[in-house]
């Protein structure tokens, strides 16, 4: 296994929900996700992320700016950030790096993500996320998905899985 | 390997006015731009600045940020903006050889159907100011980029150093 960071797999949504990755291969230390991602809807949508398809026992707390003020909130759900819609700047996809350490291992899996959504538009996100799953699994697969199921996702939202080596 | 050098501006001279990356090859996924940078304009702090494929100081983008100065928290906006004009950067007034660094991310930023969306990540200390940020840029404009002006308030300070990266997504045989 080569040292430092390596592509995995990318995915590019045409018309779905949602985007997975199954069968994560595990023989890296760390995983990297790169998001570029749009929502459909007329309106922001929130950006969840689920491990082997388990939606129990989690925890976020989020950091963030609107483009007029900063808060902070915690939360039990799966929502890390959040996408825009028709409702933002056309073609423009909001920008997710979500790192996760020690995937492999059976322990709590704590994510730090950093996120922004723009729009030419006063109303902007930027997001400095904290995400733990509290099961005490490996992680074998990751979907993202919006908040509201069902919902398509925006053509051309991609995500790039990368693992990443030590050793 | 994920990550490949393109281009550096290497240890820039005290002055330098602006980098410039031109000819930005059009065969990665992802950008990635590492800033260590300081300003030389008579203050502690000023901004760095940022024109995408020669665009001039108007147009239809926009930016936004999440910031921290030590004793609060803010947000902010500015729209129908031509460049980047933001990011914290210590300047002459500031600590001797304090520099700010940065991590600047532009997803698919050769994909014909998206605008350019710009993340950063990044601050300074100067032992009692600076400030730390996620700063985004909205360059509204589906064209590829391949060229990428960097500049400050006055000039970079000496040591200043910028670097380019260039981030792959081929896939390897995982079954993933």
């Amino acid at each position: 296994m080569p040292k430092g960071m390596q592509p995995i797999f990318t995915q590019k949504v045409n018309s779905a929900s949602f985007i997975a990755f199954n069968n994560i291969p595990q023989t890296y230390t760390d995983l990297l996700i790169k998001l570029s991602i749009r929502g459909t809807p007329a309106a922001f949508d929130s950006v969840g992320i689920i491990f082997n398809g388990n939606q129990y026992s989690r925890s976020r707390n989020i950091m963030q700016g609107n483009g007029s003020a900063a808060s902070s909130s915690r939360g039990t759900y799966r929502d890390i950030g959040a996408m825009g819609g028709t409702n933002t700047t056309s073609n423009v996809y909001s920008s997710y790096d979500i790192y996760i350490p020690n995937y492999t291992l059976s322990i709590f899996h704590q994510c730090i993500i950093d996120a922004v959504l723009e729009n030419n538009a006063s109303e902007g996100y930027s997001y400095l996320t904290s995400f733990v799953d509290l099961n005490n699994f490996s992680i074998n697969s990751i979907s993202i998905s919006s908040s509201t199921y069902g919902v398509n996702l925006g053509p051309d939202s991609t995500m790039t899985l990368y693992g990443i080596s030590r050793q | 390997m994920t990550m490949h050098f393109i281009a550096t501006s290497g240890a820039m001279t005290n002055g330098t006015v602006a980098h410039d990356f031109n000819s930005i090859p059009q065969t990665f996924q992802h950008l990635q731009v590492r800033l260590t940078v300081r300003d030389t304009a008579a203050f502690v702090q000023r901004s760095w600045f940022l024109e995408v494929n020669g665009n001039s100081p108007s147009g239809s983008n926009s930016q936004h940020y999440l910031s921290g100065d030590g004793s609060g928290v803010g947000s902010s906006n500015a729209v129908n903006q031509g460049r980047w004009g933001g990011p914290a950067v210590p300047a002459a007034s500031a600590s001797a050889n304090v520099f700010g660094a940065y991590i600047l991310d532009i997803l698919d930023y050769r994909d014909t159907n998206k605008t350019k969306t710009f993340r950063a990540i990044g601050g300074f200390d100067n032992g009692g100011s600076g400030a730390v940020e996620i700063y985004s840029y909205l360059y509204n404009s589906t064209n590829a980029i391949s060229s990428l002006r960097f500049y400050t308030n006055q000039g970079f300070a000496g040591g200043s150093r910028i670097d380019l990266y260039g981030i792959t997504s081929n896939p390897v045989a995982t079954g993933a």
